[in-house]
């Protein structure tokens, strides 16, 4: 009787200690690396560090990056801390990101990433979700117009095609290799557009020039009755229907997940977008375009424009 | 043909672009703080005070953000930023006066001031309280600024604007934070707030404590010099300061959960002394001891039903207003007080009113968004206000007109109903209320907006008052509104029931002031980063109520209904965010107001008044904040033959941390720079009993500190 308890005893301290083993093992390493920046963006950073505590299994090391710092600084300092993957946000120099590269997987984030194979996720939201919001608050538009450059967001645009096809949305994507041609593209679109039916997406591809295009858009989408949609909150609050952006929170926690499958995977390859977004609505361009959301359906969005006191 | 005509127009922009555009790429801080949908971040403090474009009136918001960038400390310095609103003062306890669109008068009853949509109207004067000096603003987390009438919304004194201070919420406070604050003429502040959860309940919690000694500004003469060279005495303080010294205790406290939430707060104002004095002659010695305690417990449910939001509130607000002994005219002073078998004395004249008032507020409303296109809102409510108090100490009556002591040696006496000598007697004031207003977009792009609230009170009556706001959003970077509201202002305790007091009777016959008002507003946003806003308006005053000699002169005068006033103007303001480290932003109001009685100018408010405001991030961490405003066209009421007061420019200037995620923040604020002599009108009696108006400080300097547990 007595053997049999201590048997038992020692059986469950076994098993105790082969799961904490087994969880120490799941543990993923990883470095964080952020470069120097104003408090308003390092707050930024810190928020998409929080987030990436999460995701389960990892354990976190960060730091900011400054000038000073020499690559193999960088990389002693992730060796010192056996990290199996390594975050890299915001624009860090391609030297200290190359020196890591060599030794790890690495896991861009909070930048647009704008090329093909950087592995990462990028600041652009989730097309699938970008779709599904105008179905809801737009059921009769047919297609969607967007202007990229292939080189640049072209892993977005063929997530996109096939989110399209799930929604039953025409997706009409115009390829541009620099600014000239892109405002050419808008110039067509705008040509062949039918009020009521058609969408304009402006994703944060630098080969549109949303500074100079963003209040001939406005002012053409208002008079042909387009839906204009966002990455950026801030265009709805200048006259966009909606937007949907990162919830910096839950970018954080997206990356540290896909830095767990890089590493279990390091063949994987390429960005994906933001899946963790929040969303903004312009109630002034809805009624002009006859859109009516139900008060369920406005509390949705996080911020609703234009704010009014009364 | 023409239509592809058109069309090849309109799309111009873009060949033109094609050929023009550089390529633009944003930094990856840029487009993370772009993105993160905080436009504190993305630009410089929230748009101030910017056009908010579709409500159905000419509104302003100021921010905490903006708040903090012009180193404004107290509710009058930021309300000056806003278009069409100049703030004057009242020489006594150096009130206030929030002259919006040429209505400026000496209690300034015309002005609806509410804490987090509730009035703080005293049934007193009428007004936001006589002794509540400077309001704080470190806990504040916007003010909502509505020009022009609100009675159809809010009801009574809603009449030449609405002003709604909207305190910090728990998720306003980022954990405990505090601040100090010193500066020229013995200023000092020091604040604590703090959020917290217990348990389900959310907390935030704000204690300040302030001093300051005032600026105390030079009155080169008063009433009592006017006295002095009659009399050939030497009584008067004047040329003396003004006594502008203070004392102040603020707190709040909010506590939230699920859908109701508690609020309480108290402003209190030991020590505030009398500004130019009660009769407009110096009185160093005077010191007001008031309090003003509020709480609240609303009850708000957002899907109360399927279409139904629904908001119920009980609120209760306690005043006391009350004195040392107030020296109307200072000892020395030899008046005319004609002692039965005596010669006069020169103890001066001397009073001690004092007045208690609670209010208890009952309301509920509704949203109802069940109809297609329509957005309903009714409500309805009861109120009492209970001057439930009154006191008085003093060594004067009055025959005719004529003050003199009430005994032989001009001692103090208590004023009592039965001995005939009380100030104003207790009242009790019921109203209730019920309003309607629904929001109805007729057709694409153009919404109507029409309410009517009806008000009936136990002592005066009823009074009707309705709105009508058509607003056509004309194209997709221009709204334009034309509006039209009917308001009106309750006769005040002291207007309707003064005793005692021959220049000033009051008359229980009174009825509510009222105003018709007619605007035409554009909002129009030039590019992404310039908004403007252009507005044209015109009112007209009815049955003002003011002072009107008896029809025996010598018995005084008591107040009448006598007045009509009618004025137009325009507003135009802008907000440019010239780039991510400069933001500028000002505006023009000009208005004329005819006294109709007199028909002439009535006045006292600036026909002309500018602002502007940079904010500039000079160096990463550092927002250096500039602001100048213009003063100008003050004409004198009909009758006063001074000349026309001088119109003033001055500037301030705040140079602040903006550090958001550090632990502290410090901030250097300059005021009246380059040192200009400005001065308010005095008005009224004051106008002859201080001839010289009303200086403002002179160059000041304050240093603030602010931690972040």
């Amino acid at each position: 009787m007595f053997h049999a308890r201590r048997l038992a005893i020692s059986a469950v301290l076994a098993l105790s200690l082969v799961s904490l083993a087994c969880a120490a093992r799941a543990e993923t390493r990883i470095s964080v690396l952020y470069p120097e920046s104003s408090a308003a963006v390092l707050g930024l950073y810190q928020t998409i560090v929080g987030g990436m505590a999460l995701a389960g299994d990892v354990r976190l090391q960060s730091r900011s990056v400054s000038e000073r710092d020499t690559p193999d600084d960088i990389k002693a300092w992730a060796d010192a801390n056996h990290s199996q993957a390594t975050i890299a946000l915001g624009n860090l120099s391609p030297a200290v990101t190359d020196s890591l590269a060599a030794a790890m997987p690495v896991i861009h984030g909070a930048s647009a990433l704008n090329d093909n194979d950087q592995p990462g996720v990028s600041l652009a939201s989730s097309p699938a979700q970008m779709f599904s919001r105008l179905r809801l608050v737009r059921p009769e538009v047919e297609r969607v117009f967007v202007v990229y450059k292939p080189q640049s967001t072209g892993w977005l645009i063929g997530a996109a095609r096939s989110a399209a096809r799930q929604h039953g949305l025409e997706l009409v994507a115009s390829a541009s290799e620099d600014v000239q041609q892109a405002s050419a593209a808008f110039a067509r679109i705008l040509q062949q557009t039918r009020p009521g039916k058609d969408a304009i997406w402006l994703t944060l591809d630098p080969v549109v020039p949303l500074n100079q295009l963003l209040p001939i858009l406005l002012r053409e989408s208002w008079n042909r009755h387009l839906v204009l949609f966002s990455n950026n909150p801030m265009d709805v609050a200048r006259g966009a229907l909606f937007a949907l952006y990162p919830d910096y929170a839950a970018m954080g926690r997206q990356l540290a997940e896909r830095a767990k499958r890089q590493v279990a995977r390091p063949s994987l390859n390429g960005p994906e977008a933001s899946e963790g977004l929040k969303s903004a609505f312009n109630t002034r361009t809805a009624s002009h375009l006859g859109v009516v959301l139900n008060d369920t359906q406005l509390q949705a969005f996080d911020r609703v424009f234009p704010e009014m006191p009364q | 043909m023409s239509n592809y005509g058109s069309r090849c127009s309109r799309l111009r922009p873009f060949l033109f672009l094609a050929a023009s555009v550089l390529p633009f790429a944003a930094s990856a801080d840029d487009l993370l703080l772009m993105l993160s949908g905080d436009e504190q971040l993305v630009s410089l403090a929230t748009g101030t005070p910017q056009p908010v474009s579709k409500a159905p009136a000419v509104a302003s918001v100021i921010t905490a953000e903006d708040i903090k960038a012009t180193g404004a400390t107290s509710l009058s310095e930021v309300l000056e930023s806003v278009p069409g609103l100049h703030v004057s003062r009242n020489g006594f306890l150096w009130q206030p006066i929030y002259a919006i669109r040429g209505i400026a008068t000496q209690f300034n009853p015309e002005v609806l001031v509410m804490i987090n949509g509730i009035p703080t109207t005293n049934g007193f004067y009428g007004n936001r309280g006589q002794q509540i000096g400077g309001f704080p603003l470190d806990h504040v987390s916007r003010i909502e600024v509505i020009r022009g009438p609100g009675s159809a919304l809010h009801g009574a004194e809603a009449v030449s604007g609405v002003i709604n201070i909207v305190t910090k919420t728990a998720s306003e406070i980022d954990g405990t934070e505090s601040g100090l604050r010193a500066g020229s003429f013995h200023t000092y502040d020091g604040w604590i707030q703090h959020d917290s959860r217990l348990g389900e309940v959310d907390v935030a919690a704000y204690l300040r404590l302030g001093h300051t000694d005032g600026f105390g500004g030079t009155i080169q003469a008063d009433a009592q010099s006017a006295l002095d060279s009659a009399y050939g005495t030497n009584a008067s303080h004047a040329p003396g300061p003004m006594n502008l010294g203070s004392d102040s205790i603020d707190a709040r406290l909010d506590l939230s959960y699920n859908k109701w939430r508690f609020r309480t707060g108290y402003i209190g104002r030991p020590g505030l002394e009398a500004g130019t004095g009660v009769a407009d002659a110096l009185d160093p010695a005077a010191r007001s001891n008031a309090h003003y305690a509020n709480a609240d417990l609303t009850w708000h449910d957002a899907k109360f039903s399927q279409n139904w939001a629904v908001t119920a509130q009980a609120s209760y607000y306690d005043i006391a207003e009350t004195n040392s002994e107030i020296t109307l005219f200072p000892a020395g002073s030899v008046l005319p007080v004609p002692l039965s078998g005596g010669t006069g004395s020169t103890v001066g004249l001397v009073g001690r009113p004092q007045h208690w008032e609670r209010q208890e507020r009952l309301n509920v409303s509704g949203l109802y968004g069940g109809f297609d296109k329509h957005k309903l809102r009714v409500g309805a409510g009861y109120n009492v206000d209970d001057l439930y108090k009154t006191t008085e100490t003093k060594n004067f009556t009055f025959v005719g007109t004529t003050p003199m002591c009430v005994n032989l040696d001009c001692s103090m006496v208590t004023a009592t109903e039965a001995n005939g000598l009380l100030f104003l007697a207790p009242h009790r004031r019921r109203s209730y209320y019920a309003y309607a207003q629904d929001e109805w977009g007729f057709a694409p792009d153009w919404t109507l907006t029409a309410g009517m609230r009806h008000d009936r009170y136990s002592d005066f009556g009823g009074t009707t008052n309705p709105r009508l706001a058509v607003v056509w959003d004309t194209a997709y970077n221009l709204t334009t509104k034309l509006m039209f509201g009917r308001a009106f202002r309750a006769p005040s305790f002291v207007e309707l029931y003064t005793l005692n007091n021959p220049v000033s009777l009051g008359n229980p016959d009174l009825k509510p002031e009222t105003m018709d008002s007619t605007e035409l507003a554009f909002a129009w946003q030039v590019q992404p980063k310039l908004r403007t806003g252009i507005n044209l308006f015109r009112y007209r005053m009815k049955d003002v109520i003011r002072f009107v000699a008896n029809a025996d002169p010598t018995t005084g005068s008591t107040t009448q209904n006598a007045g009509n006033q009618h004025g137009n103007g325009l507003e135009l303001e802008f907000t440019w965010d010239a780039s991510a480290d400069l933001r500028l932003l000002g505006n023009y109001a000009y208005q004329r107001s005819i006294d109709e009685n007199t028909n002439q100018d009535a006045g006292l408010a600036p026909h002309h008044r500018a602002y502007l405001r940079t904010d500039w991030r000079l160096v990463p961490g550092w927002l250096l904040s500039g602001q100048v405003n213009y003063v100008a066209d003050r004409k004198r009421q009909a009758g006063d033959t001074r000349p026309q007061i001088a119109d003033y420019t001055t500037a301030d200037l705040t140079l602040r941390t903006d550090r958001r995620h550090q632990n502290y923040e410090l901030a250097f604020s300059v005021r009246n720079l380059f040192d200009v002599d400005a001065r308010e009108p005095t008005s009224g009696a004051a106008a002859v009993n201080i001839p010289y108006d009303l200086p403002l400080p002179g160059r000041s300097v304050y240093l603030e500190l602010r931690y972040r547990l």
